[in-house]
């Protein structure tokens, strides 16, 4: 089954969308959250990334969601020392795109199909604005 | 000519299966209930889709899990389902009891 990691740069944040996330997908889907910076501040830690992949990954492989920009430059870091693991990394909005995607998961769907779910939420008006 | 005959009588044979049902729980049907329709439904091989009855324009939409937030279904709106395959009434009714059942909240 298809994994589901979050990377933010507040460990807060991270572990409330594994919250919220885990509990639509159920037990079965692995969700790993990771944030904030090694001395507790906003950032991001290659280290608690690179560690936190390896926990989860399955064969099937690991989609992993980000707040910001610079979250994807610390997976692509943690990634170099890591072979052989199925990831993609989302543009899709965090919490919209983990809920997707962990649903998607929770069904048994490839990578590409939880990767494709995810993106779908760039599709999502919350509110009707006036134009 | 000959294909086309036999498409339209495999067509005939696969019969379609649907069902109204209102959308009591408080959140309609989303987070929480939206995953939880989803997931009943991909236990069957049949394929769903809803239609919306209480939004003006809505489109009969396969379901997907974008696509429960997009039907965007609130408490009190009726919806209606349809199973195409070859267990569609088991599916059905499956999520009819789902539904019926407020999602066990």
């Amino acid at each position: 089954m298809v994994s589901i990691m979050i990377v933010s740069h507040s460990a807060l944040l991270s572990a409330g969308v594994q919250e919220f996330v885990s509990q639509v997908a159920g037990p079965e889907v692995r969700i790993a959250a990771v944030g904030g910076a090694p001395d507790g501040g906003l950032g991001t830690s290659v280290e608690q990334i690179r560690a936190a992949l390896s926990s989860i990954a399955t064969a099937e492989g690991v989609l992993v969601l980000v707040d910001l920009k610079g979250a994807v430059i610390a997976v692509d870091a943690a990634l170099e020392e890591l072979d052989d693991l199925r990831v993609v990394v989302s543009n899709a909005p965090l919490v919209e795109g983990a809920y997707l995607a962990a649903i998607e998961a929770s069904v048994g769907a490839t990578l590409d199909e939880t990767a494709t779910a995810a993106l779908r939420a760039c599709d999502i008006l919350k509110v009707h604005c006036p134009s | 000519m000959a294909v086309a005959s036999r498409n339209k009588l495999c067509k005939q044979e696969q019969r379609v299966v649907e069902a109204e049902v209102v959308v009591q729980t408080p959140s309609g049907l989303h987070a929480r209930p939206a995953a939880l329709l989803y997931q009943t439904v991909r236990r069957f091989q049949s394929r769903f889709t809803i239609t919306n009855l209480d939004k003006p324009r809505s489109a009969e939409l396969a379901i997907t899990p974008v696509n429960l937030l997009l039907a965007d279904v609130n408490q009190g709106q009726r919806i209606r389902l349809r199973a195409d395959g070859p267990d569609e009434q088991a599916a059905l009714a499956a999520v009819q009891d789902l539904i019926v059942a407020n999602f066990g909240e």
